[in-house]
């Protein structure tokens, strides 16, 4: 392992009690929604200041990773993804909750970001030049056709029917285009609301379509927000860790998709997940069972999105380039540290780099006790509380989280009235998860199409040079592929009846 | 779902108010800047197709609309008004002020137990604390400029 | 009405306390919330974090950065004279951005609502390419862009941003023609360039700094060549006429007495004058000026009609 000699220098009691600190903060501020990964650690940055390098640095992927597992408690316990990258974990965490699994998926979230975590840190140890290397080879054309492979997921998300998932798809796109455009420059659909200049903020919005819905309705009936089917005793650890040893591949697999999307700049966290969850779909015996509470969905996007912090250091440290908004920010405290960030970043301050992926790497590891304790603690309350102090305390968050964002009244008006156009489109058949793919993947989709096509159009192909790029062809086959299984394996199952 | 076939009529209504919504994007595009139009245009006209396709299939295929959950519709109705009412005064009222009224006025929604004075002190205590808790660590350790607005 | 009556009253007492001669020495009191219109992370962010130790060093204050993201700093700046005047809100304010914005649409404030009290530095523009690029020189590219019109591309950050501005005018200043590919921010235009997706990159000198060897600065839009980039020539030094950049600056309310705002110009001022300080900017890429209150409307005049001007070419200005 290079640089082995620093895991002593970045184990020390100084440290470790940072990336305790670091791991319980970052999951508090990552359970509530609205509070972002990239807010955590843009708000602490600041006491880091004092700090060797090194162990700021470590307090600062500490939080990061924290506050990613975080986001999955909200996600699991009401059905509210606490940052963008657990979205797909509300998929099945929610119905698992529902049935009275929530300590079960709280529990299966750890181990799963745990994993994860800590594949993304052994990639960024190992083969962070070379994967690099890999990142840039995405241009923009491979962006766009990454947010197509993304929104093909809405084929598989739409319960009941997949016109009305794509219907849905389309309204969060166009919901996406609204506002100022930062690539081309329009102002669009604002009309004399400046409030929507700044767009529909991807937070607000989901805080809103998620949120809100379970709010209104958890009013309209007496009945416990959870249903608690056993007495709350231990973590299920045990029965956690035989599903993930059942599940080792998937649990590898998204992984290392979660890496390799986090090297993407401008993909993130959201997007990883979602690609590992339809992955996981894809080649699961019974992909019926995902949606409905199946625990390989929750293993696949926890550990796909934790993983996504390794990998988004990798061109961070590597390049000079955020893999993610988090590590924009970090990116801006190396700066101010006098960090010179690139390749030589290796050679020259070595000691600082692996001294922070090892504490990176403990960060991760102390994140399996502490993140156990914190979910099963958050999941008796959760439960136990009774629903009229529920209520207003989970709307209290949506306010408050929905105004931190950018700090603006504006968006918590957004927030609400999305989420009541949520609950009505429900009513309508029309479910709230195409509409927020579209809005997240819009404009990454929009921009790499934008940019793609100037480019093409300068090199006198617009049109073919979407098609002729070896790793857009890779992913349009992915995408195909994905879109054409479940028809290929509905056929089989018509053939033998009786595999249920 | 083949029990009782009928139409999807909400599906139906709702499809063509997308489609509607489909046709102002489509016609409000018309000002954008030809790489700025594209994108939308095409997704104003993803949106119609779809949208009219499943009108189609709902007309010749019955569908089941989707379920309406059960429960008090007085109490959602109740619940929407006050995040909406929540959301808009937040700023000119300010902050504290219309958050001790918006939570008060969800709890009292959504409560079904009989109101005991013992229950009324626990609840107001709990609520303060957790209004109390949530203002400290949002205004004062993360330094969010929560709205002050005219009163607090 | 009360804040009307409040600031008047802060007013009268700045006044009388200056008088006395000890206002400046009285301000500030307590913590300077600073509003960043950007999200974290950007130019703005890193200016202001760099900034943010001297506060508390020139004052024994500190300051609260805090971010309001959104419509490319529209968001902030059209809500920040509805916050009090009293020299305790400051907000990062950008040229060309306030200049452009208003021009093209109504976006909630105009230029002269944002009352900036100092512009303490500015990005200068620069070409970019990659290390191992085939053009060594300025006049290399200019000759391949002469060769085959259109054909060459760059990166830069933003529509009718400050980067898009200057490949316009250089284009026009060499008589080439290339296209612009706007990226979402600088990181994203970096990873364009990085990926030789493009030609090069129209973008920030920062950048030429914070790749450093990876890159290689073709020509930079300052008057004199820049102390942490000295091999990179000026535009001037190659015969075209371009000075051009993002300006920084701090703004406050508009209601904000003018004893407060002279405060707080002279505050920023001051930071800007310490050598520690200008040495971790111009590492950083940025090039250090200083309009102070009492050159502030001369220089906003100048700056309104050059980039009105621009604007009208472009052809972005309201319909």
């Amino acid at each position: 392992m290079p640089g082995i000699e620093f895991l002593l220098a970045a184990l020390t009691p100084y440290n470790i009690m940072l990336a305790v600190a670091g791991v319980v903060a970052g999951t508090m501020i990552g359970a509530l929604p609205g509070l972002t990964a990239t807010m955590a650690i843009a708000v602490l940055i600041p006491f880091t200041f004092g700090m060797p390098p090194a162990s700021g640095l470590i307090a600062l992927g500490a939080i990061y990773t924290g506050a990613i597992y975080g986001g999955a408690y909200s996600a699991i316990l009401l059905n509210t993804p606490g940052t963008p990258s657990a979205i797909a974990t509300t998929f099945d965490g929610y119905p698992m909750a529902k049935r009275g699994d929530g300590d079960l998926a709280v529990t299966l979230a750890c181990i799963a970001s745990v994993m994860g975590g800590l594949v993304g840190a052994a990639f960024l140890l190992m083969l962070a030049p070379p994967l690099a290397r890999f990142a840039l080879a995405f241009g923009p054309v491979e962006y766009f056709w990454l947010a197509v492979f993304g929104l093909s997921l809405i084929a598989s998300l739409s319960e009941g029917s997949l016109l009305k998932g794509l219907i849905g798809g389309a309204a969060g796109l166009l919901l996406g285009t609204v506002g100022l455009a930062e690539v081309g420059g329009d102002i669009r659909y604002v009309g004399d609301f400046n409030a929507l200049l700044g767009g529909f903020d991807v937070i607000a919005a989901l805080i809103g379509l998620y949120c809100v819905p379970v709010l209104i309705d958890l009013v309209a009936t007496p009945d416990p927000h959870l249903k608690l089917t056993h007495q709350v005793a231990g973590f299920r650890l045990r029965e956690a860790a035989s599903i993930a040893w059942r599940s080792r591949f998937n649990l590898i697999r998204s992984s290392v998709i979660g890496t390799l999307v986090g090297i993407l700049p401008g993909a993130g966290g959201s997007i990883a997940s979602l690609v590992s969850y339809s992955e996981a779909r894809r080649v699961a015996k019974d992909p019926k069972r995902f949606g409905t509470g199946e625990p390989d969905g929750i293993l696949a996007t926890e550990s796909a999105n934790n993983a996504t912090v390794g990998g988004g250091f990798i061109p961070t440290l590597v390049l000079g380039i955020p893999g993610t908004p988090a590590d924009a920010v970090i990116l801006g405290a190396l700066l101010v540290q006098g960090i010179r960030t690139g390749p030589t970043l290796f050679l020259q301050q070595g000691q600082i780099v692996y001294t922070f992926i090892y504490g990176l790497f403990i960060a991760t590891v102390l994140m399996l006790p502490i993140g156990l304790v914190i979910g099963r603690y958050a999941f008796k309350s959760i439960v136990s509380i009774p629903k009229a102090m529920l209520v207003p305390s989970v709307a209290m968050l949506t306010i408050l989280g929905s105004y931190a964002v950018n700090n603006n009244v504006e968006q918590v008006q957004q927030m609400v009235m999305i989420g009541i156009f949520g609950w009505i489109a429900a009513r309508f058949g029309f479910t709230a998860s195409p509409i927020v793919l579209g809005l997240i993947l819009g404009t990454i989709a929009e921009s790499g199409f934008v940019q793609g096509y100037l480019i093409g159009n300068a090199r006198g192909q617009p049109i073919s040079e979407f098609f002729t790029r070896p790793i857009s062809i890779g992913i349009i086959a992915f995408t195909l592929l994905g879109l054409a299984y479940p028809l290929i394996t509905a056929r089989k199952h018509k053939r033998s009846p009786s595999n249920e | 779902m083949n029990e009782n076939p009928r139409r999807d009529i909400p599906g139906i209504a709702g499809s063509a108010a997308f489609i509607i919504v489909g046709i102002l994007a489509f016609w409000g595009a018309r000002d954008f800047s030809p790489l700025g139009s594209v994108f939308p245009r095409t997704m104003a006209v993803a949106m119609i197709v779809f949208a009219a396709a499943y009108i189609a299939m709902a007309l010749l295929r019955p569908t089941a609309p989707a379920a309406m959950p059960a429960g008090s519709p007085w109490r959602r109705g109740a619940v929407m008004v006050v995040l909406i009412a929540w959301s808009f005064l937040l700023g000119h009222v300010g902050f504290l002020t219309t958050s001790v009224i918006a939570y008060t006025a969800l709890l009292i929604i959504a409560n079904y137990d009989r109101w005991t004075p013992r229950m009324a002190v626990i609840y107001s205590v709990v609520g303060a604390l957790v209004l109390g808790g949530l203002y400290w660590v949002f205004h004062e350790v993360l330094q969010v400029p929560l709205p002050a607005g005219m009163l607090l | 009405m009360k804040r009307f009556y409040k600031s008047i009253a802060a007013g009268l007492i700045g006044a009388t306390a200056i008088a006395a001669g000890i206002a400046v020495a009285a301000y500030p009191e307590k913590t300077i919330n600073y509003i960043i219109a950007f999200g974290p992370g950007g130019e703005s962010d890193i200016s202001a974090r760099l900034q943010e130790p001297y506060f508390k060093k020139l004052t024994g204050q500190p300051v609260a950065i805090q971010y309001k993201a959104g419509a490319g700093g529209a968001a902030a700046w059209s809500q920040i004279n509805s916050t009090p005047g009293d020299g305790y809100t400051i907000i990062g304010t950008n040229i060309p951005h306030i200049i452009l914005q208003p021009l093209q649409k109504d976006v909630g404030y105009k230029t002269a609502d944002i009352a900036t009290v100092y512009w303490f530095h500015y990005t200068p523009d620069a070409i970019i390419v990659t290390a191992d690029s085939p053009y060594k020189t300025l006049d290399d590219l200019v000759a391949a862009a002469k060769k085959s019109p259109g054909a060459l591309t760059f990166s830069g950050s933003g529509t009718n941003s400050a980067n898009h501005l200057a490949q316009q005018r250089f284009g026009k200043l060499a008589g080439i023609k290339t296209t612009y590919i706007p990226a979402k921010g600088t990181g994203a235009s970096n990873a364009a360039l990085l990926g030789k997706h493009v030609s090069g990159a129209f973008s920030y000198s920062t950048v030429g700094t914070q790749l450093g060897t990876q890159v290689r600065c073709l020509a930079i839009a300052l008057e004199k060549r820049h102390p942490a980039l000295p091999d990179c020539p000026t535009f001037k030094e190659k015969g075209y006429n371009l000075v051009s950049g993002a300006y920084r600056g701090i703004g406050v309310p508009n209601t904000t007495p003018k004893a407060t705002q002279q405060a707080v110009s002279d505050l920023i001022g001051k930071i800007n004058h310490d050598p520690a300080f200008i040495k971790a900017m111009e590492d950083k890429g940025f090039a250090m000026v200083d309009i102070g209150l009492a050159d502030m409307p001369a220089f906003m005049a100048e700056k309104q009609k050059e980039y009105e001007e621009l604007a009208r070419d472009m052809g972005i200005t309201k319909k």
